[in-house]
């Protein structure tokens, strides 16, 4: 981690939940390691519901490194990468393969050899600190840059492309005022990320407490007198809408006053990550605006906060397996797609890696859809539209977000992932546990019925003589019944499955969206069969009698299925029909992500 | 009374019988597959209509006896006409200048006629392709030359209905509010369809929509910020509030628009008149006046008209399905009594409605001998007695607009006469009444102008220049998102916006397809507007930490 202590929020836990479900690593790791566990919007829908946790910096890499070392079959090495080592493609390659990848050339000269590769370079790809007028060649702080990787994937044809991110300063939380700042709580009853969870390590009251403290009309000033000295800003490199520095937003929304909120590192350290201060201005001033913001008029900097440049590479060019098109067995994943954050990167990360060995073991690629994963949604934008600003996950990107929930990720994800073997036996007997567990709950729901009248008595609601039969399961997708209440009713029917509150929870969520994902799921259906229609990968484009955008655009991008193709921009309707003509329906049986 | 049936006049300055072939179908789904350009994003539609590139030409000017006519070709093959045809070896003519030509034949090599040529580079062409034009001299013996000569130039086939403009649609030059305004425009045959016509090819209604959609997209951006910021964000309190408020206009807008009494369908497709009566009053009489020419037998028998007759006329510059039903009465003759039903059945879905009495009926007697009772009592009493509008349907917004003709005028004494014209006009406050005779024509120009009157009540918005709804493919795609509007003020109410949020998302998608800006293979909307929505957000909110 090396920008915010946090793990997780809205659309972003939804990724971790993804990620657990397949037997990725960091929800488990979060809640070995969380010192402030939320679960964010819980007064809009579960379906938006986001889990968050703050996590102690040092024990996250403690019990990362744990179970690392612990893997079986995992051999782990720490040098530089200088060079990729690449050889002609095989000969079935299609004419857009340019080399075939068989392992990586370190800073030593030495190599070292592979089936296939997974590059995930962070900011550190020809990265550059920015702080003031001054920048200064590195990955991050303290560690330098990697160009010659940068230079051997621009001689193989990649195009790259650069984007920026910052990391605000960070404070010695001994001379922070507290005391005037507005305490956020952490969540009495912590909710674990992982599936594999029934609680977090931590006691819940020994949870640490976040601030929030707001800039004032002195940040306004100081930040408008000082912009000469601001490198980044005058030079303007794409940065992201979202992710903001405090100059950007002062100079953007200059009447409002900015949160800022102040965030523990960990149990056992000092230093305060103000959240929402994302600065490269000079240091000494990064220092006075601090001092102008109300708890924080005597607050120390122990590290000035810097903006980092860093080279891309178009992600168009990789396919929907993160394997790019021109290098055969090359992979890519994390901030070198053009994403932010941790849990893009490591959506991305087990996504590549699961390839990577299916690829090695000449398996078909393992694949995610749209309407079945965040995951899939990321992979297919980044693929499609490219990264203009560093990419980050919402929950408003995902058309199918009332199916794609947290709630439901192990039952979206985990079988499939058990059948490509990336998902541990016992995971798998948990996961089925719960479906059963889930299922019979919802049988019951679903049979129990009675008339509307018994319910509005059992409700103490006005009487009616309606003699039309209700289920329980419609009856508590509304507001009017929760399943305490139902339980506490006819204790004989729902006492036991209810006594589960993992299954009661998520029975009475699968209610309340049930109506709205039926009415979907026509759409849904329409998407899956585009997607099966399969676009050949040597198609060759140059010969169609399609305009010339669309002949640019599908030749970059190569979609492998119509419905990738009819998202991209400017392929337009009378090139789509062409394809059609080209496009094969997917065999059945190839395909991992049938179920 | 027999021989008066059988003069006919044609009344030119507002009545001229035409060769418009509207729909009669009210459907509005079966109706658009009546046109040629079709894009309700149906497979099976798209895969009869096959697209499939190539070079496509056709005559572009209407047929028949003209002084000149145009022939159109558009696509990769264009240079090989201008080649082949135009015998132009080099260099292509100057882009969009007239050059005069010779034409000559490929295959013979034989001059076919001499005329323009206009040469149009794409993209800067009516269908974004290279286009040319060709423009000849009249008559069939040229066009059947022509059309052999570019037919034999390989590659070149002759375009689909609606093809050029289809293709100028998917090469970004039209949107598809606009494709369906020329479509239009190549339909209207009469004056009033031309001015509407031009109107959505202008713009208006695109206009109209767009802004609708902008107005959706930055509330549906607002919700979704909402939904994935507000928890850690500054976003305002009572945004959900004023997206609520924003979204129940839209929602009262969109009501209005569709609730413009079909007026611009009506004016594409043609108003539907019934004229119904008691046997032998005169109606199909009045058919064959109106039409100039006995589109209908008459007889004084009574009974004659057994089935819905119907045929277009164009009224004033409105397109008009007049239909002559057979006369009301109680009859156990079975094939009589099926006319009855169905002329009933005709007048239920008709927009204007022609009640012919004959003058001298009893009815007609007491009401002018009650001296005080009102015509429009009369009308709705008579209207109940022949039992085509029952009194529920009287609160109906969809009820036709009535015209009373009191028939036969020539047969009842001049004092007589006066006095009931004076009756209906001084004791009538909203019913259309006119007093005439089909045998003499006598007062039949104050029944054209009354029916003028209704027909502008029904096509014309006076009140404003506002763009009306042409289109049953527009109706279709509003009626989705108004339901979807609706749902989401149903869901506000409830914890969960992440429904109500749904139900907008899918409401904006169905504005979308108005505009057609998506993108479509199995006839669903691929597109995103996810990254739209984000454009919203970043910019009307300060999101970032």
């Amino acid at each position: 981690m090396s920008c915010n202590p946090a793990f997780g929020g809205i659309g972003k836990g939804h990724l971790i939940k993804e990620i657990d479900a397949l037997d990725g690593l960091c929800g488990r790791i979060c809640d070995l390691s969380g010192v402030h566990y939320r679960m964010l919007n819980t007064r809009k829908g579960p379906a938006v519901w986001g889990p968050r946790a703050q996590i102690d910096r040092a024990l996250y890499k403690k019990e990362m490194q744990k179970e690392l070392s612990a893997t079986e079959n995992l051999e782990l090495m720490s040098a530089a990468v200088d060079n990729l080592l690449l050889g002609r493609p095989t000969e079935t390659a299609h004419s857009g393969v340019k080399f075939n990848c068989h392992g990586v050339i370190l800073e030593s000269g030495q190599t070292v050899r592979a089936k296939s590769v997974v590059l995930t370079t962070g900011t550190f790809l020809r990265g550059e600190i920015v702080i003031g007028l001054k920048s200064t060649p590195a990955g991050r702080i303290g560690d330098g840059p990697a160009v010659g990787l940068a230079k051997s994937l621009d001689e193989a044809g990649f195009k790259l492309g650069r984007l920026k991110t910052g990391t605000p300063p960070r404070l010695d939380g001994k001379t922070i005022d507290f005391s005037r700042a507005t305490p956020s709580l952490a969540d009495n009853s912590p909710v674990p990320f992982s599936f594999m969870n029934d609680r977090v390590w931590i006691e819940p009251s020994k949870q640490l407490k976040c601030y929030l403290t707001y800039t004032n009309k002195a940040v306004v000033d100081l930040i408008r007198n000082n912009i000469h000295l601001n490198r980044a800003v005058i030079r303007g490199t794409t940065g992201p809408r979202y992710c903001p520095s405090i100059e950007s937003k002062v100079l953007r929304f200059e009447e409002r006053s900015h949160q800022v909120w102040l965030e523990p590192e960990g149990l056992s350290s000092d230093l305060i990550y103000p959240q929402g201060m994302s600065c490269t201005m000079p240091e000494e001033i990064q220092q006075q605006i601090i001092n102008c913001i109300p708890c924080l008029e005597k607050a120390v900097m122990v590290r000035p906060g810097y903006g980092v440049e860093y080279d891309y590479v178009d992600p168009r060019q990789i396919k929907s397996s993160l394997e790019t098109h021109l290098i055969q067995n090359l992979f890519l994943a994390g901030q070198i797609n053009g994403t932010t954050g941790y849990e893009e990167a490591a959506a991305q990360g087990i996504f590549a890696g699961i390839n990577a060995v299916l690829k090695g073991r000449a398996q078909p690629p393992f694949t995610l859809s749209r309407t079945e994963s965040y995951v899939g949604v990321m992979i297919d934008d980044l693929t499609t539209f490219g990264a203009s600003e560093p990419y980050r996950m919402f929950t408003n990107r995902a058309e199918f977000r009332i199916h794609l929930r947290p709630d439901n990720a192990d039952l979206r994800l985990t079988e499939k992932g058990f059948r490509v073997g990336c998902v541990s036996e016992n995971r798998w007997a948990r996961t089925r546990q719960i479906r059963d567990d889930l299922d019979s709950c919802l049988s019951l729901l679903k049979d129990f019925k009675q008339p509307v009248c018994k319910w509005r008595t059992d409700l103490d609601r006005p009487e009616q003589t309606s003699t039309a039969l209700k289920s329980a399961f419609d009856m508590i997708s509304g507001d009017y019944l929760s399943v305490e209440t139902l339980a506490k009713l006819h204790p004989e029917v729902f006492g036991q499955v209810f006594s589960n509150p993992v299954i009661s929870q998520r029975a009475k969520i699968e209610a309340m969206y049930s109506h709205a994902l039926d009415e979907q799921m026509e759409e849904v259906e329409e998407l899956r069969r585009d997607e099966l229609i399969q676009l050949p990968e040597d198609l060759e484009y140059e010969s169609l009698n399609i305009s010339l955008e669309s002949k640019q655009k599908l030749m970059e991008i190569r979609p492998e299925t119509i419905a990738a193709a009819a998202r991209i921009p400017g392929v337009n309707q009378s090139a789509l029909v062409v394809l059609l003509r080209h496009a094969r329906n997917r065999n059945r049986g190839q395909m991992l992500s049938s179920s | 009374m027999l021989l008066s049936t059988f003069r006919f006049t044609y009344y030119r300055s507002l009545v001229y019988s035409s060769v418009l072939k509207f729909s009669t179908r009210k459907s509005p789904i079966d109706h658009s597959l009546d046109h040629p350009v079709n894009h309700r994003g149906s497979d099976a539609v798209r895969r009869k209509t096959g697209i499939d590139g190539g070079t496509i030409f056709a005559l572009s000017s209407g047929g028949g006896k003209c002084g000149v006519q145009v022939f159109r070709v558009s696509g990769p093959g264009v240079g090989d006409v201008l080649r082949m045809v135009g015998r132009f070896s080099g260099d292509p003519p100057q882009p969009r200048k007239a050059i005069f030509r010779r034409f000559f034949h490929p295959k013979t090599g034989q001059e076919i006629d001499r005329g323009l040529l206009l040469w149009f580079p794409g993209p800067s062409s009516f269908t974004g392709e290279d286009c040319c034009e060709l423009h000849v001299h009249g008559g069939s013996a040229v066009s059947s030359a022509i059309i052999d000569a570019l037919g034999s130039v390989s590659g070149l086939r002759y375009a689909g209905p609606g093809e050029f403009t289809r293709r100028s649609f998917q090469n970004g030059k039209l949107d598809l509010t606009e494709v369906e305004g020329i479509a239009d425009l190549i339909n209207a045959e009469t004056e009033a369809q031309r001015r509407l016509a031009l109107r959505q090819m202008n713009g208006a209604l695109a206009k109209l929509y767009a802004a609708w959609k902008d107005k959706l997209l930055k509330n549906v951006a607002h919700l979704e910020a909402f939904i994935d910021f507000s928890e850690e964000e500054n976003i305002e309190d009572g945004v959900t509030q004023a997206v609520f408020d924003n979204i129940v206009e839209v929602q009262q807008d969109i009501q209005r628009h569709l609730q413009d009494s079909r007026r611009g369908e009506r004016l594409r497709t043609g108003v539907h008149l019934a004229i119904v009566g008691r046997p032998n009053v005169g109606k199909s009489s009045l058919l064959n006046t109106l039409c100039g020419r006995p589109v209908a037998m008459v007889s004084p028998v009574a009974g004659t008209t057994r089935d819905v007759i119907e045929t277009t006329l164009n009224i004033s510059g409105y397109p008009v399905i007049v239909s002559d039903t057979a006369g009301l009465r109680h009859t156990n003759e079975e094939l009589e009594s099926e006319g009855v039903r169905r002329a009933i059945e005709r007048s239920k879905s008709s927009d204007i409605l022609v009640v012919v009495v004959d003058v001298r009926d009893a009815s007609v007697q007491r009401f002018l001998s009650s001296g005080h009772s009102s015509a429009d009592r009369f009308v709705s009493r008579l209207l109940r007695r022949l039992g085509v509008v029952t009194l529920q349907s009287e609160g109906d917004v969809e009820r036709p607009e009535v015209i009373l003709l009191l028939n036969k005028d020539d047969l009842i004494p001049e004092r007589k006469r006066l006095e009931l014209l004076h009756a209906i006009q001084g004791r009538s406050r909203k019913a259309f009444c006119c007093l005439g005779s089909c045998y003499t024509e006598g007062g039949l120009d104050e029944f054209l102008n009354l029916l003028t009157t209704v027909l502008q009540n029904l096509c014309d918005d006076s009140s404003t220049e506002s763009p009306m709804l042409t289109n049953d493919r527009h109706r279709l795609h509003l009626v989705n998102c108004l339901k979807f509007l609706t749902k989401y003020v149903e869901e506000h109410r409830s914890n969960d916006c992440v429904l109500g949020a749904e139900a907008l998302r899918r409401a904006l998608r169905q504005m979308a397809k108005v505009t057609g800006h998506v993108t479509t293979v199995t006839g669903h909307v691929t597109t995103t507007t996810g990254d739209d929505i984000l454009d919203v957000i970043f910019n009307d909110f300060c999101i970032g930490k």
